[in-house]
């Protein structure tokens, strides 16, 4: 470079030799970074070689996806890639506790909503309620009428149970509302003859003063929540309570229901309390016509040492379940319901010479036989509102009756 | 298969960089084509075939091109090349406008060869004798899903030599880890965020309008680090792709958006369609019908529906308003304020894009303003937002160049205890990336509902 005095010149040089070492130190640094980034990546895939699948995720509630077999025919219509990503996914090392991890970062960032459902208040995990699907409502609306027409020397009452979000909206995270089934229900029942009983589960709720009404970890009422109703109840069943009490039990303090695992959300645990009903020396078998098994309890203890613990109520759902008691009258009811009604069946026992509970979901059988099969006095819709809304069986089930 | 998914990470690329460094010159090759195959035919193995015809059809079209050049039968070597352009575009014409599955990233693969045939016309490159080497251009499965759409002539210059050369391999990682981070840790949380907004039946203004925001930042993140992941493995590879963004939501103008956002497709219609045209060497009327054409175009080649034409013609008529109007007499106003314009111009357009119909866009654009009469911020607008406000704020961050050069002097000017705290950084980005991907896949079976 002529021309240009030393001094310049050696200063350009010593920028440029700077410049060069910077990037050396680039080029060293990112050779860093990549090892160590590979070197993650391949320890990852090494454990996930050695370490053995799993065939059930207590987490998830489910199967966990398997090694899929290889065949030419799989890798050409692109099944076996696809299977093969979900077994790899299912079975990743560490896959619950990543999982954690991405809740509570989730969690931190801010997030109250995970699936459909909402971080409630004071550890509620509440689910988003189901929208009606009005033909669906009008029809089964329609069926219980003319059931009830078909049938007028039968007592009948209904009893639908609101979401827990809607008895305690109070406990939505901020700023959320959600839809309001108490409107849904009342224009449910406002759609059946007068003849049906109606008990007021939304005030019932609404009112009760303290207590656990449902789980914070499931999306189901409570005992206690049960109980509540059933005490609104006493009066439109027409049964005589004097003298009768009942005593809990607490069986389960490690609940995690079916809320819990939608969400990912496991810091919680909830108890599980049945009652034993006192002043009365009736006792009751419990009948499983499908599996032909009898039973001396409606309580499933064994069922307490599964993922799903609400099913320590007769083990979950059924077609059909007879309780024949010692009861000395000539009371015979038959509940159509869901899984809500599971829980509350304990409180009915000392009431009924029999209580026969149909599960439609599952029933396909004539309802105008069974009414006579079991010479039924009282019927009882026991519904969650949130099964009601969208459900097509109970209809097609009362039609077999008229 | 995706770059970022766990079987692509943690099967297909550890696989891929042990062969790549253990097989020593040309057979880097073969390693880099059996590589293509298996990456392409885990995510659509039917339209494997379909890739290889256009492989063939092309090997075969780029030496019929050359021996007309040869023979200086322009005119035949013309209608050759146009031939072969007539069946890309009528292939890409009947997977998009029929029921018939679109093949995995045959918008972008299609563009690669036309670029061949284009090139081998114009004398830009050789035609290919090897068909390994076409096929290795086209499958090349970096880019073949989502691009860069590299010209032909810029790959074939660094096939020569595949042998790793100082630094790629540490500068190619390091941009595919910040490509992965910028996918799952931005692009698919606000993706989410997105879609919690499009379900409501609803919304208030302002959750439209974040609706939007979200949208546009999850787009940018995801083309971009898609984009970041793809030249990283290009350039472990030892391939130099440009890049395909540039901080594109800093651009002054929509011209200049352009020229920073999916740059190898701005190049492609310039170098292809833009300047073959004519290009501005030409009057007015003909720069304003060659415009016309490349949006109309560009349009049509990101979607099948009318919104996509829509949305080209917005950005065509922006461009041209720049062009022929404004010319240059924006400059007054100061960078933020046509930096902000800019930007509200380019998030109002991907409303079209990212409805499903026209109709829809519309309905939403109504929405922004308040059609659903829920005024302009309500109690859903306020649980978005704090949800997501988060993320929304360091996708801000991240669209700047502010935190990348921040970051580049602190690990350069300073000694070895921040660089240790950014390598600690980096590692626990990429165990929440691992959980976040795990985490998509989580699903809870409930067999006893009710």
């Amino acid at each position: 470079m002529p021309g240009i005095p030393r001094r310049i010149r050696k200063q350009v040089e010593m920028r440029e030799e700077r410049e060069q070492k910077r990037l050396l130190k680039r080029v060293v640094y990112d050779r860093l970074v990549a090892w160590i980034f590979c070197g993650i990546l391949c320890a990852l895939t090494i454990l996930n070689v050695i370490l053995p699948d799993r065939s059930f995720s207590e987490a998830e509630n489910r199967n966990l996806a398997q090694r899929p077999a290889f065949s030419g025919s799989a890798l050409a219509d692109g099944s076996f890639s696809d299977s093969f990503a979900d077994y790899y996914a299912d079975q990743f090392a560490g896959r619950d506790l990543l999982m954690q991890l991405k809740f509570h970062v989730e969690y931190l960032s801010g997030k109250r909503k995970f699936a459909d459902v909402y971080e409630g208040k004071d550890g509620y995990l509440l689910v988003e309620p189901t929208e009606p699907d009005e033909e669906a409502v009008a029809r089964t609306a329609d069926a219980i009428t003319k059931f009830a027409a078909a049938h007028e020397d039968v007592d009948m009452t209904a009893i639908i149970v609101p979401d827990a979000a809607t008895v305690l909206a109070d406990h939505l995270p901020s700023n959320v509302t959600v839809r309001d089934q108490a409107l849904d229900i009342s224009a449910f029942t406002s759609m059946l003859p007068a003849r049906i009983g109606i008990t007021d589960a939304v005030a019932a709720l609404r009112e009760a003063e303290e207590g656990q009404l449902y789980y914070r970890t499931d999306h189901h009422w409570t005992s206690l929540g049960a109980y509540t109703v059933f005490q609104a109840a006493v009066p439109v069943l027409d049964v005589e309570t004097d003298g009768i009490s009942y005593k809990e039990h607490l069986v389960s303090e490690t609940f995690q229901g079916t809320s819990s695992s939608k969400s990912g959300d496991l810091r919680r645990k909830d108890d599980i309390v049945v009652y034993e009903p006192l002043g009365t020396d009736a006792i009751y078998n419990v009948n499983f016509p499908e599996d032909q098994i009898r039973r001396r309890s409606m309580f499933f203890a064994e069922k307490l040492e599964e993922k799903d613990q609400y099913t320590v109520f007769f083990g979950g759902n059924h077609s059909v379940v007879e309780i024949e008691t010692t009861v000395d009258n000539d009371r015979s009811i038959l509940i159509f319901k869901d899984s809500y009604a599971n829980s509350f069946i304990q409180f009915l026992t000392p009431y009924y010479h029999r209580i026969t509970l149909i599960d439609p979901r599952y029933y396909y059988g004539d309802v105008a036989s069974a009414l006579k099969t079991y010479g039924v006095t009282d019927v009882l819709y026991l519904y969650s509102a949130d099964t009601l809304m969208t459900d097509t069986a109970l209809a097609d089930t009362l039609l077999t009756g008229v | 298969m995706t770059f970022s998914s766990l079987t692509f990470l943690f099967v297909f690329l550890p696989a891929f960089l042990l062969l790549h460094f253990l097989i020593p010159g040309k057979g880097k090759r073969v390693v880099l084509f059996i590589a293509g195959i298996v990456f392409y035919s885990f995510g659509d193995p039917k339209a494997m075939l379909f890739m290889l015809f256009s492989i063939l059809l092309h090997y075969a079209a780029g030496l019929e091109i050359s021996r007309f050049l040869q023979a200086e039968e322009k005119a035949a070597a013309k209608i050759a090349m146009l031939v072969t352009v007539a069946v890309d575009v009528a292939a890409l014409a009947v997977f998009k406008y029929t029921s018939l599955a679109l093949p995995l990233g045959i918008s972008f693969y299609t563009f690669s060869a036309i670029s061949y045939a284009a090139d081998v016309y114009m004398g830009k490159a050789e035609a290919e004798r090897n068909p390994l080497t076409l096929a290795l251009y086209i499958s090349f499965f970096p880019k073949v899903v989502s691009g860069p759409i590299v010209q032909y002539h810029d790959f074939r210059q660094q096939l020569t030599d595949l042998s790793p050369k100082e630094g790629d391999f540490g500068a190619g990682m390091y941009l595919f880890m910040i490509g992965l981070f910028k996918k799952v840790l931005l692009a698919d949380v606000l993706g989410a965020a997105f879609a919690s907004v499009t379900a409501l039946p609803e919304m208030a203004s302002a959750t439209a309008i974040l609706g939007m925001l979200f949208y546009s930042f999850q787009l940018y993140f995801d083309f971009s680090g898609y984009s970041d992941m793809a030249i990283g493995l290009a350039r472990v590879a030892g391939f130099r792709f440009a890049k395909n963004f540039d901080h594109p939501y800093l651009s002054t103008s929509v011209a200049q958006f352009w020229r920073r956002w999916h740059i190898s497709l701005g190049a492609w219609f310039r170098d292809y369609v833009y300047i073959p045209l004519g290009g501005n060497r030409c009057s007015a009327l003909m720069q304003f019908r060659n415009l016309l054409i490349v949006w109309i175009l560009t349009g049509i080649w990101h979607g099948n529906t009318w919104n996509f034409v829509v949305w080209g013609l917005y950005h065509g008529f922006f461009v041209i308003f720049e062009r022929f109007v404004l010319k240059g007499k924006q400059e007054a106003i100061p960078a933020a304020i046509r930096v902000f314009v800019t930007d509200v111009i380019v998030f109002i357009g991907w409303v079209f894009f990212f409805s499903p119909s026209m109709g829809s866009a519309v309905h939403y654009l109504g929405q922004m303003i308040g059609r659903d009469g829920l005024g302009f911020w309500d109690s859903a607008t306020t649980f978005i937002f704090r949800q997501n406000i988060l993320v929304l704020i360091l996708a801000v961050l991240f669209s700047g160049s502010f935190i990348r050069k921040w970051h580049d002097g602190m690990i350069l000017s300073h000694g070895k205890g921040i660089r240790r705290v950014f390598i600690g950084v980096y590692i626990a980005l990429l165990i929440l990336c691992v959980a976040f991907m795990v985490g998509a896949t989580y699903s809870s079976f409930l067999y006893v509902q009710f």
